[in-house]
Formats: structure tokens, C-alpha cells, sequence
């Protein structure tokens, strides 16, 4: 059993007086693959923005490597390593591609180069057009540019909000075959999809969630198939299946 | 060679107004914020220079840097109470409280220094030079040349730099500038001071030929927020060619019975310096009614 | 308690008393023409308060209005001799017709841009000014303008003067309050917090912004002349963008949006820097703190800061409930069974290059619960925003009762019977859940500005729509939340409060944006039977959601949509098991290719 790289323990939090997750507690260890899925507004985005800072929990506590993320503002959170790709890929539409790139630079200079090859590798597309202003780009360039960007800050973990929008079915698989390679070196990627099979397709466990709170959880293998998670999250009992 | 003469005079009017529209624009972008007060940084950036002439009797070009350095730090002082306690509120705030901030340096200025017009020193020496039979004053091609060198400067500041990337990335979608890991508190506080700095220097180049008073703020924030507008709101490259437009507008404007002989002398008094603005509001009203975008600005894209 | 109640109610006379008393005590012919000069900045600023206050547009032409008509009173009556009676009211409408003929292009642009606009009419007007001096008098102005008086006669300076001047800001004073105080004043309120929810309730925003901006030139216009005729002399010093902030200043410190604030403005700003004139330039100094100060600390201005001190005394005013009256029954309409409530034919719709809608066509019957579900992205809101005319179709055409409302404005649509709630709530916070619901009646009672008998007695048609307000609060089993503030409800009663101010708009057809969301499991139930509980009169709902539980409780139909498309149409039970609804839904990939 290795170290969990990302520990989160009972997390809540609140929008104002509506109730954005319940108790929500995900372990993520070096090298793995974590998806959350779940309907729009079940939380899933939520949970990747209080990871990094970006919502405050109410209750609950964020352990990254072993210390606190707790009392840290996002910046610092940032530069522990950590990427971040939003969902609706907020790319910075007045910048080019290599500077939306190179924007997201945290850390040693060295290293960092070494992830913007990796992800022109993994992406040929944004190096042919590495001076074109973001604006310019396809959708589907954009999610690749979004998940690019994550990948040169994430060099130990990498937050993914709906990666799979946007880009073509085959596509998706490809990438993240690739992105699995990624991670076997160490980094670890922590996702939210609502296309479950994307998630089953790519990821190591699956947690699902619902109006906020984990209804099910395991590893992706053990879930026999997507009707099982959908029949979870349309009915609606959280019938406590913890799978696996 | 008049007309040559008088559009030398209007480039380097132009320049100045370029630099004031230019951290007019900075700041807007970065924070989405009409900074009312722009002009009355021009202003206080004249001033700073004839205190510190008052000291230290230099020429102009000397004293640049302090005069950047004093506004910069005045620019950290005004986002520090006119923007960051109001930055969550509605942007129509930080328009008044810039407009309160205008009316505290406008008298602080008025008790410190009067209400004369007050000039300062040239930046290199007074006179003119003779350039291929064209008499052009040294003032005006030092003025042009420092603010192509500003202008330039900031260009390469923003996008050549990694700090000119993380501003530029904080003023084109803040939030997730900070998801990346930037400070982006801090670098709003730099685009204030790097927005004042550019219009304490257009203070510096102008109230040499133009004087200094303590009510010049007013003019030169319309002719900032009036150059920024038919260059297409939040557009530098935008700005700067409407505030070279603007100023090569007034200057010839009134020259104009001069330039073309063949006005009948009965409206030779139509062209003055004041029907010059009022030509150049109707203009802006016109713009603002036709082409909202601005006369350099494409319709659909996002500002950059 | 009835002590408190007295305290209330003596306040006014206290205030009154002052106002008398104090030019009885500073009582110099120069402390006289001061306190003159707050009576005529109270006029200045009330106006004001419309535009910047009520309509919440930052105008900067209230000082150019009034300097025009200052100098409108100045020329007529030091060049040609005229008298108050026929400068007075051209006064007011030079600055009017100012403000007609600019409003058309202004009034539509952004806050900057209408902004920048306005300051570029007053620096017009302030240059014309001093340019034109064979009118104007130039840079000198005019001096030798008379007096107010008529037939000879000529009000003297000192107390005639004083009290004429505030006899009028008197009255200005009571229409402003008359004006604003009944429904349509909440319906600003309303316009300045969501301009989208002031649309929602048939609203015709547009108008009334211009009817503010106007009502702003015209009080100007009153206080122009007034001051001219106070002073005898017309510079460009009133044209000056000094004017202008002042009256902002007054307006921000007393109060944007209450009478006794632009009196209390006004007073402070005139009164104080007389009695610190020996502080000279330090005092504008101050003056600029002051302004900084109030905006970053007390953006609601002293008026704002004694409510919240008289709040913490105890000194709010007791509510009584009023007692809930039914809305009036639809009008019996001649039903053609055959034409279906609602119709949506071939809607398409695109943005840039991406169709966010195709070819979508769907019915909605009297009395039905449709739900309309569909992924991410698949064109749901885009539907409702055309059908409530937010959003123009590309091509295709929306039927009501058989009628094209395809390219009516959103106000029409919802004059017309179709209401709507917001996916983000949008509600005014700060004003009770009652008014909340009973500004959504303005339309249909057609309360006029302020239509009240006597302007003591309680508004009639406000007083009608809170008690109608009333029966909907109850109807949604929220009426002991009446006096709340809409902002301390929670998410499920703010919801249900959107509900009931949807519902006061007596709709054929009510499209909800997501109820469910973000209420928990009980909230989500209690919700399912209300709304169950709305078609009895034969309102027909059309329910977006993605939490498909809730839908599969309520819903008659249900309408799938993804990637603009209709994907199914039918009973919930065989949409839900449609296997393209799975795979649209769960992410298998559509044999077509999505891309």
C-alpha cells in the first residue's frame, strides 16, 4: 500500500446556505487515475476547486503528501505541484499557445521544459500551432490545450474537470492511454467526468457522486458496466454500494 | 512644412496621450475598472517633476526615472484604497472612488503648488533643430522618442517577459490566473503602478510645452477614456493609435484657415482649440452610436 | 413598544422642526443664500436619484442639465428681459428635450460606455458655453438676471426667496416619494439588481430607464433656474464636471435612493464647506475622503446607515400581514382544443459555428408537466431563452395559443402568459419576500407612477399586490416568511419564492430552469408536490432538470435533448429506458459520431 499522495477527509462544503458536497472522502495515490462521475451539480467540480483552493470547505480536511493543504492560499497550493484544467477549459483567448503554455510554468525551469515537450508530444497539434492565439483555436484544440496546460504545472498531481468534452471519442482514448503513461511515472490524475464510460475507459477507481454526496465507489474493474453506475445515479439510492 | 511642423507638434502630443490611455487601458483590462483618476496622474506626475526640479535643477530626462518611480509607488498607494476594498462590489464603485481619489490629489496638488500653470524644465535643452529645412523643437522629438521607448518597452514587458505573461493572463480571466498558481492581487497592484508610472511620464514629456495645472486631470482622462473607446474598448494597439489620432486632431484643428487658404475668412473663427473638443466629443458620440466596438475593432473577438 | 412607535413617528416633525429653525437662527443674508443653494441642490440631486439611484445608471449630464437650463433662465431673462413665469417652464424643458433627443443613442450603451457618453454631452454643453459668447457671454457669462417674480414684481432676496426656493423643493420632494414609493418603485429596484428578472416579469426596462432619465432633466431644469435666478448671474462654472461630482457626492453620501438622502446631501456638501472656508483647498481635500470613505464603508449612504442604526434600536416599522386575497380568475378564453398551448417548430439556433439547437420542434398541452432533460451543452436553456425571447432563433417559430411570439420582445412574451425562473436565482435580496412577489403584479394591475387617491392613503393597487402576494406565499407554504429579506431564505424557499413570482404573473405556461437544484432530498419532494399541485387551473409547466428522479415524479412527457437535437419524446418511463437517451446520457458513443 503506497503513501496516499492526495488525502481528502470529510469534506463539506456550502454555496451560501445550499449544501455543494456532504462528507466526501477520496484517496488518490501516486500513479492513479480517479474519476469522479456523476450528474451536473452533484459536486464533482466542486471537489477539484476545494483541492486547490479555489472553494473553501466548510468542514473537512485536505492532506497532499502528508501535510496540510488546508491553511494554504492557491497560489502556494499551486506550486506543490498541482495542475489544474477547469471545466469549459478557460483558456487565456489573447495568448498563444505556447504562452498559455508557458504561463502555467511553476517550479524548477528545467523540469518544466521537460513537461512542455511531453505535452506537445502528447498533443502534435498544439506545437504546429504554437503561435496561434488561443482564441483561435477548434474546440477540440482548446481541451487539449486546457489538459496541456495542466499537465506542465501538475508535476505530481494533475486535477481534470471534464476532460473528455469536446474532444473526439477516439481521441479521448488515446490521450489518455497516454496520460495512464504519464502517470505510471508517479504523477497521479484526479478527474471529474459525466460521461462514465470515458471514466471507465481511462480511469483506475471510480467514486460516484450524488447531490453532493459519495454514493459508490471502487475500482474501475468492478464495476461490471456503465447500466450499473447509471441505474446508481437515475434512481437515485444511495444504496451504499461500496464496490470492491 | 507648416503642416509638417504641426504634425510633429501633434505626434508628440499624441505620444503623451498614448502613454495615459495605455495604463488606462492596462488597468481596465486587468481589473474591468474605469480608473476616473488617470488623468489626474498625469497631472501629479507633472508635479513630482517640478518638486523635484525645486530640489535638484536637472534637466527633464534626468528625472524620469524618480518620476516613474514616485508614481509607480503612488499607483501601489491608489489600488490599495481606491480598487481592493471595493473589488467585490459592483465596477460603478471603483469609478467613484477613482472619482474621489481624483479630487484629493486635485487639491493636494492645488494646496502644495497653486493654481498657476506651471512648466517643467525641457527634458534635454530648450531651441529647436533643423531637419532637412523642417524647424522642429528638440522638446517634441524627445517627447516622441522617450514614448516610443515607453511604449516599446512595455511591449516587450508584457509580451516577452514571464512576469508581462502572468499580468497579461491575470487581466484576461483572473480566476483562472489564480487556478495556475498566480498571485493575482499582486499583479493587479503592479498594473496600477505600472498604469500610473506611464501617465506620470506623459505628465513629465507634457507640462513642458503645455504647462501644469491642478484641474488639467479632467482633460486628459476624456481624451484616455476617449482614445480608448474608438480604439475599441480594452484594445492597446487601439488606444494608442486613438490617442495619436486625438492629438493630431487638435493640433491641426485649429491651424486649419492656415493650412487651407481658401477658407473664406467668415469661418476662420469657427476653428479654435474649443470647437477642435467639441468637433472630437460629437465625434465620440458618433462613434459610440455607430460603431461601439470602436473604429479599429473587430466585432466578435473577446478583448485581449 | 408604543413608545418606540412614537419615536418613529415624531421623527419627521423633528426633522421638519430643524429645517424651519435653522435659517431662523443663521439668519445673515449670507447664511440665508446658502441655505437657499441646499434647497436648490436638493432638487438637483432628487432628480438625480432617478437615473443614478432608482434606474442605477452611473448618467454624468445631471450638471450639464443643470447648467443648461441655468443658462436657458439667464439668457431669456438678462437678454430678453422675459420673467419667471415663462423662463421657469421653458427652463425645464430645454434640459428635457436635451435628454429626449440624446437618450436614443445613449441610453442603450454599457455602464462605461454610457458613462463616457454623458460626459461627452456635458463637455459639449460646457464648451458651447463659453464658445458662443455673443449668447452665453463666454468665459464672464451674464450677469442682471432677475429675480423670481411675475407682473412687475420681484421676489426680495433673503427669507421670500428661501421659502419660495424650498416651497418648490417641497414639492419636489412629495412627488419624488409619490413616484417611487408604490410598485413601480420596487420595480426599479428590481431593474438595478437583475435586469434579466425585471424582464422575467414583463417588464419593459428600456422605458423606464428613459422615463428616469427624463424625470432627472426636468428636476435639474428646475434647480438650473432656480439657481440662477438665486445667484442673478450665469457663468460656465455650473456647466463645470465640479457640478456634476458634487451631485454624485451628495447623492452617494445621504443616499441613492431616499428623499430625506438628498436632502441630507445636500445640506452636509453645501452647508459644511461654508463653515470650513477657512480650511480652503484642504476642505475639497476632505471632501474627497469623505466621498472615498462613504462609498468603501456605507455604500448606502448615511440614510442606509441610520435604517441599519435605527434597526439595531428596534426602530423598524411593525409589518402587518396583510390578508391574502386571491388572484382574479383567468379570463374564460375560447378554447380550440385542436391548437396546443405551446408549439416550438424547427427552432435552430447557432453560436458562431456551433448549432446549439436543430431543427427542434415540440408541443406542450393545458395542464401538462413537461420535462425537458438532456447532457451538458445539449441546448436546454437556449430552448428556454427563445421561447421567453431572451434569445433571438436562427430560424423556426414559436406558437402560443396558435399566435407566433417568435420575434416578440421577452416583456411581451410574458405579458402574454409565459413566465419563467432563472437556473441562478435571481432575486432581490434586500427587499422582503412579499414585494418580491407583488412587484411581479405591476403589469397586470397597470399600477401607473404611484396611483394613489391622496398620498396618504396606502397605494391601492401596491396594497392589492401584496395582499395577492399573500395568497401565493401561502399557496407555496411560505407565508410566515413574508417579511423576510429574500436573501436569508434558503435555497429551497428562494426557490419557491421564484415560484410564487412567476405564478403572480398569472401565466398559461411556466418554464422552471433547474428547480431542483441544490436542494436536498426533502426540499426536492415537498417541491415535487407544489408543483404538482399548480396545473389544477390548467397551467402547463415545462421543467428542465438533470436530477431525473425528480422529473420521473412529476413529469406527463419528457423531452430529451442532445447535442441540440430532439433524441425522444414520450412517457418518462420509455424515455428514460430509450437506449439513445442512455447513450446520450452515460456517454456510449451515438453510432452517428458525435464529434
Amino acid at each position: 500500500m503506497t503513501v496516499p499522495l492526495l488525502h481528502l477527509d470529510g469534506i463539506t462544503v456550502h454555496y451560501g446556505r445550499m449544501l455543494a458536497l456532504c462528507d466526501v472522502s477520496v484517496t488518490v495515490r501516486p500513479g492513479e487515475i480517479v474519476a469522479l462521475v456523476g450528474n451536473n451539480g452533484a459536486g464533482k467540480s466542486t471537489l477539484l476547486k476545494a483541492v486547490i483552493g479555489l472553494v473553501r470547505p466548510s468542514a473537512g480536511r485536505i492532506m497532499f503528501s502528508g501535510t496540510s493543504l488546508d491553511e494554504l492560499d492557491t497560489a502556494t497550493r499551486i506550486r506543490q505541484g498541482i495542475g489544474y484544467s477547469p471545466e469549459g477549459r478557460r483558456i487565456f483567448p489573447g495568448m498563444t499557445v505556447r504562452e498559455n503554455l508557458e504561463v502555467a510554468w511553476r517550479g524548477e525551469r528545467a523540469a518544466a521544459r521537460i513537461r512542455l515537450a511531453e505535452v506537445y508530444q502528447l498533443f502534435p497539434a498544439l506545437e504546429v500551432n504554437a503561435d496561434v492565439p488561443g482564441w483561435q483555436l477548434s474546440g477540440g484544440q482548446q481541451q487539449m490545450l486546457a489538459i496541456g496546460r495542466a499537465l506542465v504545472s501538475g508535476s505530481r498531481l494533475i486535477l481534470l474537470d471534464e476532460p473528455s468534452l469536446g474532444l473526439a471519442p477516439a481521441l479521448t482514448r488515446d490521450v489518455f492511454a497516454r496520460i495512464r503513461n504519464i502517470a505510471s511515472t508517479g504523477r497521479a490524475v484526479l478527474m471529474a467526468d459525466q460521461n462514465i464510460a470515458t471514466a471507465l475507459a481511462v480511469a483506475h477507481r471510480i467514486c460516484v457522486l450524488r447531490a453532493g454526496r459519495l454514493v459508490a465507489e471502487g475500482p474501475a474493474r468492478s464495476f461490471r458496466g456503465r447500466e450499473e453506475i447509471a441505474a446508481a445515479l437515475l434512481t437515485g439510492e444511495p444504496n451504499a454500494a461500496r464496490l470492491g | 512644412m507648416l503642416t509638417l511642423q504641426l504634425l510633429v507638434n501633434g505626434i508628440a502630443l499624441g505620444a503623451a496621450y498614448a502613454l495615459c490611455a495605455l495604463g488606462f487601458v492596462l488597468v481596465l483590462n486587468a481589473t474591468g475598472a474605469v480608473n476616473f483618476a488617470q488623468g489626474d496622474m498625469v497631472m501629479a506626475g507633472g508635479f513630482v517633476a517640478i518638486a523635484l526640479v525645486s530640489l535638484w535643477p536637472v534637466p527633464g530626462l534626468v528625472l524620469l526615472p524618480a518620476v516613474v518611480l514616485i508614481t509607480g509607488l503612488l499607483g501601489l498607494v491608489f489600488s490599495a484604497i481606491g480598487y481592493f476594498p471595493l473589488k467585490s462590489r459592483p465596477p460603478v464603485s471603483v469609478f467613484i472612488s477613482t472619482i474621489a481619489l481624483g479630487v484629493i490629489f486635485q487639491n493636494v496638488a492645488m494646496v502644495t503648488f497653486g493654481p498657476e500653470p506651471r512648466a517643467t524644465p525641457p527634458l534635454l535643452v530648450a531651441g529647436n533643430v533643423d531637419v532637412g529645412g523642417l524647424t522642429v523643437s528638440i522638446q517634441a522629438i524627445a517627447v516622441i522618442l522617450i514614448a516610443a521607448l515607453l511604449v516599446g518597452g512595455q511591449h516587450v514587458l508584457l509580451m516577452r517577459t514571464r512576469l508581462g505573461q502572468s499580468l497579461r493572463a491575470t487581466a484576461q480571466d483572473r480566476e483562472m490566473a489564480a487556478a495556475l498558481g498566480i498571485r493575482v492581487n499582486l499583479m493587479i497592484a503592479l498594473t496600477f503602478a505600472l498604469s500610473t508610472a506611464l501617465a506620470g511620464v506623459a505628465g513629465l514629456l507634457l507640462a513642458n510645452t503645455y504647462f501644469v495645472t491642478p484641474t488639467d486631470g479632467t482633460n486628459y482622462i476624456l481624451k484616455a477614456y476617449i482614445a480608448a473607446t474608438i480604439g475599441g474598448w480594452g484594445r492597446l494597439h487601439g488606444a494608442i493609435a486613438g490617442a495619436m489620432l486625438i492629438a493630431v486632431f487638435e493640433v491641426m484643428f485649429p491651424a486649419l484657415p492656415l493650412l487651407i487658404p481658401v477658407l473664406p475668412v467668415a469661418i476662420h473663427g469657427m476653428f479654435s482649440q474649443t470647437s477642435a473638443s467639441i468637433v472630437l466629443y460629437l465625434a465620440l458620440l458618433a462613434v459610440l452610436f455607430l460603431r461601439p466596438q470602436g473604429l479599429f475593432g473587430e466585432i466578435a473577438q473577446r478583448r485581449a | 413598544m408604543s413608545r418606540r412607535a412614537l419615536i418613529s413617528g415624531l421623527m419627521p416633525f423633528a426633522g421638519l422642526a430643524c429645517l424651519v429653525a435653522w435659517p431662523l437662527v443663521f439668519n445673515s443674508p449670507y447664511d440665508l443664500r446658502v441655505f437657499t443653494l441646499v434647497g436648490i441642490y436638493s432638487i438637483l440631486v432628487l432628480g438625480y436619484q432617478f437615473i443614478f439611484g432608482h434606474a442605477g445608471a452611473l448618467a454624468l449630464t445631471q450638471g450639464a442639465f443643470f447648467g443648461i437650463a441655468a443658462y436657458v433662465t439667464g439668457i431669456l431673462g438678462a437678454k430678453f428681459g422675459w420673467s419667471f413665469p415663462v423662463t421657469f417652464p421653458l427652463s425645464i424643458v430645454a434640459p428635457v428635450l436635451v435628454a429626449v433627443v440624446v437618450a436614443i443613442p445613449v441610453l442603450r450603451l454599457e455602464s462605461h460606455y454610457f458613462a463616457l457618453a454623458t460626459l461627452g454631452i456635458a463637455q459639449v454643453a460646457l464648451l458651447i458655453a463659453i464658445k458662443w459668447e455673443s449668447v452665453t457671454g463666454g468665459a464672464n457669462g451674464l450677469a442682471g438676471v432677475p429675480g423670481i417674480g411675475a407682473f412687475g414684481l420681484v421676489l426680495p432676496r433673503g427669507y421670500p426667496t428661501l421659502a419660495f426656493v424650498w416651497g418648490i423643493a417641497g414639492v419636489c420632494a412629495l412627488v419624488a416619494w409619490w413616484l417611487m414609493r408604490s410598485l413601480r418603485g420596487r420595480a426599479f429596484q428590481l431593474m438595478r439588481t437583475s435586469e434579466l428578472a425585471a424582464m422575467s416579469i414583463g417588464l419593459d426596462t428600456a422605458r423606464l430607464r428613459f422615463l428616469a432619465f427624463l424625470l432627472s432633466a426636468a428636476f435639474a431644469g428646475i434647480a438650473g433656474a432656480l439657481h440662477a435666478h438665486t445667484l442673478r448671474v450665469v457663468s460656465p462654472e455650473v456647466l463645470e464636471f465640479h457640478v456634476m461630482v458634487t451631485c454624485l457626492t451628495m447623492a452617494v453620501i445621504g443616499g441613492r435612493t431616499r428623499v430625506v438622502g438628498a436632502f441630507l446631501g445636500a445640506f452636509l456638501l453645501v452647508q459644511l464647506p461654508e463653515w470650513f472656508r477657512f480650511l480652503e483647498h484642504y476642505y475639497l481635500i476632505a471632501y474627497g475622503g469623505a466621498l472615498l470613505a462613504m462609498i468603501i464603508v456605507a455604500p448606502d449612504g448615511l440614510v442606509g446607515l441610520l435604517d441599519r442604526i435605527g434597526a439595531r434600536l428596534g426602530l423598524r416599522p411593525r409589518h402587518t400581514l396583510p390578508a391574502p386575497v386571491p388572484l382574479p380568475s383567468a379570463a374564460p378564453e375560447d378554447v380550440t382544443a385542436e391548437v396546443p398551448l405551446l408549439s416550438v417548430n424547427g427552432l435552430t439556433k447557432r453560436f458562431g459555428g456551433v448549432a446549439a439547437l436543430e431543427d427542434v420542434s415540440f408541443q406542450v398541452d393545458r395542464g401538462e408537466i413537461v420535462g425537458l432533460i438532456g447532457p451538458n451543452g445539449s441546448g436546454k436553456t437556449t430552448l428556454v431563452n427563445i421561447v421567453t425571447g431572451l434569445t433571438p432563433a436562427d430560424a423556426g417559430e414559436v406558437r402560443l395559443m396558435g399566435q407566433d411570439i417568435t420575434h416578440d420582445p421577452a416583456f411581451r412574451i410574458v405579458q402574454r402568459g409565459v413566465a419563467r425562473t432563472f437556473q441562478l436565482i435571481e432575486l432581490v435580496d434586500d427587499m422582503t419576500c412579499l414585494e418580491n412577489v407583488a412587484v411581479a403584479r405591476l403589469t397586470k394591475l397597470g399600477a401607473g407612477f404611484g396611483r394613489s387617491r391622496s398620498p396618504t392613503e396606502v397605494d391601492a393597487p401596491f396594497g392589492l399586490a401584496k395582499r395577492q402576494a399573500a395568497h401565493l406565499l401561502e399557496r407555496l407554504g411560505m407565508l410566515e416568511a413574508a417579511f423576510e429579506p429574500a436573501g436569508n431564505l434558503a435555497q429551497g424557499l428562494r426557490r419557491r419564492l421564484e415560484i410564487a413570482r412567476a405564478l403572480a404573473l398569472e401565466p398559461r405556461l411556466l418554464l422552471l430552469d433547474e428547480p431542483a437544484a441544490g436542494l436536498n432530498e426533502i426540499e426536492q419532494q415537498d417541491l415535487a408536490i407544489r408543483l404538482k399541485g399548480l396545473r389544477t387551473s390548467g397551467l402547463a409547466l415545462v421543467v428542465i432538470e438533470h436530477n431525473v428522479p425528480f422529473l420521473m415524479a412529476i413529469a406527463d412527457r419528457l423531452v430529451c435533448l442532445n447535442a441540440g437535437r430532439v433524441i425522444a419524446v414520450g412517457k418518462p418511463s420509455d424515455v428514460r429506458a430509450d437506449p439513445n437517451v442512455v447513450a446520450a446520457y452515460f456517454g456510449a458513443q451515438p453510432a452517428d459520431g458525435l464529434p
